[in-house]
């Protein structure tokens, strides 16, 4: 009997060797992960460290093991993994609560992982399992499969049963070898509508709307907005006669963020450099105007971003910026020849620094 | 040099450098804050502005009628006084400038020089159609009085005829040298009325102060017939004084008037002068300096 199984061992080993490497490229690797989550989360290479921690040494199978996780907050302030998973032609979906984003990700690590380990062919029931709550996190659950109802968040865990077949393969795999579909890790950001209220460079406080476009990687993000600001007056007075101009001003910038603070309420220092344009229209009966004349300057500055994460696709942005001019354009009247005054008049002459406060929506794709 | 001093003189070195950068990049950003960046929005205007026939803006016409009450004050330059064919011009044969000191209101006032060698006036005219009746009033400020004028030492000049290029001479108001050396004071010399001085009684004569503003107001009511009018006031700051009133005078209504406000001073001793002008005005009532008998 004991040379019976020697010979079998033998034999066993044998077809391994001769069929693994064509097993490894006939089927999928054991488990794909899509994790898609808040930033702050624990990372998809974290929970699949832990997946690899707890499985271990695990099988190869007929079929690939794919699991979609979604992790969003609710205004309750709980975090809710929505956790997908195919087997062949199972499917499952269950649905988790938690306090804590890393507490779901440990959960979804540790459903995966008992998974991986089962040495029975997988079942409807094996996927829509539930998980145990004795963590000490206060994890709630509910299953369901597609196209059925929730089962009860309180049904009692299962794990998954002990092997009574043989599993359809016979080579060992690692957990090494998962592959991994990783959430990308850039977003195109979406800045609009923006809200601005500055102070300087110009002599009246300015009221401005404006967009910004963009993307963020990883926890950087770099946009480019424009502004455009309400037109301001100066009334000049000379020989009894009052003249108007009209100053339209255009700011173009760049700024580049990255957040250092918080999850759901993020805070981010950055730093901009902005493109002024400066344009002037003069109008009076006792005026005689010079065609639209402008003026283009560059600035700049240093400020601070919030975002507060409203839903994971919109958030609330607020900049408070500060920015060093790098020019002083002087807006001047000439006087005419006739009054032999030699000077122009200096009508208003832009401040050195700035302030802008800047508040709107943020898309993101 | 063991190798502990090589290191930390490349360490100074290195935060020299660094200091030096963030220095020169902090200069950088100042002095660029700072470079002006000019926009010239357009010019501004002389007014009073009249709408032409073609529907621009121009000046009224050089026979228009002066409209009262008109003044200037030299705070938009010579606007008061745009155009030779308008409502008023200045000229001289020094350069007629503005001074920031000293000056009556605001913070220009007109300065007329007399450079002598027969150069002897720098004045400016507002002409048209002057009223029939009306203050003419204008605040001067003589810095040093001349010692002596071969000719006159005339501050204020009317001339009028039915047109531009017919005219002639009407009434001045001219400085009469006093009896004390340094003194002038003001008369009027009526050419209408046969040529008659107005002047008051020597002991009676108030000269007009040197080195601080005076204002000069003279009241003239132009008649075709011989009810025409002519009031003089002399005044500063505290009050003005009536130097004389004289009535039922043979008159001048020509239609065009010119009113010549400046310095003339023919053979004036010495030959270089100058004085200033502030605050020029034509009005229906009296302005509001207080009066003393």
């Amino acid at each position: 009997m004991r040379e019976l199984r020697r010979r079998a061992a033998i034999l066993l080993c044998a077809a391994a060797m001769a069929y693994s490497g064509r097993a490894r490229a006939q089927t999928a690797a054991p488990l794909e992960l899509d994790w898609s989550a808040l930033e702050g989360c624990p990372s998809a290479e974290t929970v699949l460290a832990r997946v690899r921690k707890i499985a271990g040494t695990t099988r190869t199978t007929a079929n690939t093991l794919r699991a979609q996780a979604t992790v969003t907050q609710a205004n309750d302030g709980l975090f809710r993994l929505r956790l997908e998973i195919h087997y062949g032609n199972l499917s499952a979906v269950r649905t988790i609560d938690g306090k804590s984003c890393k507490d779901l990700a440990g959960a979804t690590a540790v459903a995966l992982a008992l998974l991986l380990s089962s040495e029975e062919p997988l079942s409807d029931r094996d996927l829509a399992g539930t998980l145990a709550t004795g963590t000490g996190t206060e994890l709630s659950t509910s299953n369901q499969q597609p196209d059925t109802q929730s089962t009860s968040p309180n049904q009692p865990a299962t794990t998954p049963k002990p092997a009574t077949k043989p599993p359809p393969a016979t080579a060992p795999a690692s957990v090494e070898s998962v592959k991994v579909r990783t959430p990308r890790r850039w977003r195109v950001l979406l800045s609009a509508p923006l809200g601005a209220l500055g102070v300087g460079p110009m002599k009246q406080v300015s009221l401005g709307a404006g967009f910004g476009l963009g993307f963020s990687f990883d926890r950087w993000r770099f946009l480019v907005e424009g502004k455009l600001w309400a037109a301001q007056h100066e009334t000049i007075n000379h020989a009894g006669e009052a003249s108007d101009l009209k100053l339209n001003r255009l700011t173009v910038g760049a700024r580049g963020c990255r957040f250092m603070f918080g999850s759901l309420f993020e805070l981010a220092p950055c730093a901009l450099v902005s493109v002024h344009r400066l344009s002037v229209l003069g109008s009076g009966q006792a005026f005689e105007p010079s065609e639209t004349q402008t003026v283009t300057w560059a600035s700049v500055g240093i400020g601070a971003q919030s975002r507060l994460w409203i839903a994971p696709w919109f958030g609330l942005v607020a900049a408070v910026d500060g920015e060093v001019q790098l020019a002083r354009p002087e807006v001047s009247v000439s006087p005419p020849p006739e009054s032999h005054l030699a000077t122009p008049q200096e009508v208003v002459r832009l401040a050195p620094v700035a302030a802008t406060l800047t508040v709107g929506a943020e898309w993101i794709f | 040099m063991d190798w502990r001093s090589c290191c930390s003189s490349v360490a100074f070195l290195r935060a020299i450098a660094a200091a030096g950068s963030v220095l020169l990049f902090g200069a950088s950003l100042v002095f660029a804050a700072c470079t002006p960046k000019k926009i010239d929005a357009g010019e501004w205007q002389c007014a009073p502005l009249a709408i032409g026939a073609a529907g621009a803006s121009q000046y009224p016409a050089i026979t228009d009628p002066v409209s009262v009450p008109w003044s200037t004050d030299f705070e938009d330059g010579f606007c008061g006084y745009p155009k030779q064919n308008g409502p008023g011009y200045c000229y001289g044969d020094a350069p007629y400038t503005l001074v920031t000191e000293p000056h009556h209101s605001g913070h220009l006032a007109a300065e007329f020089k007399v450079i002598g060698d027969k150069q002897k006036q720098t004045r400016c005219v507002r002409h048209g159609e002057l009223p029939e009746a009306a203050y003419y009033g204008a605040w001067y400020y003589i810095p040093e009085a001349l010692k002596d004028v071969t000719g006159a030492w005339n501050l204020w000049h009317f001339q009028g005829g039915d047109d531009p290029d017919s005219q002639h001479d009407l009434w001045d108001v001219t400085l009469g040298k006093g009896a004390r050396e340094g003194d002038w004071d003001l008369f009027v010399l009526d050419r209408p009325a046969g040529f008659v001085t107005y002047r008051r009684p020597e002991g009676m004569r108030i000269p007009v102060p040197i080195g601080s503003w005076f204002h000069i107001e003279l009241f003239l009511k132009r008649r075709a017939d011989a009810t025409g009018e002519i009031a003089l006031y002399q005044g500063d700051e505290e009050g003005e004084v009536e130097l004389f009133h004289q009535k039922n005078l043979k008159s001048d209504a020509s239609k065009f008037t010119q009113w010549y406000v400046g310095d003339y001073a023919g053979g004036a001793t010495p030959a270089d002068s100058h004085l200033y002008v502030d605050d020029v005005s034509i009005s229906a009532t009296r302005p509001s300096i207080s009066a003393t008998p």
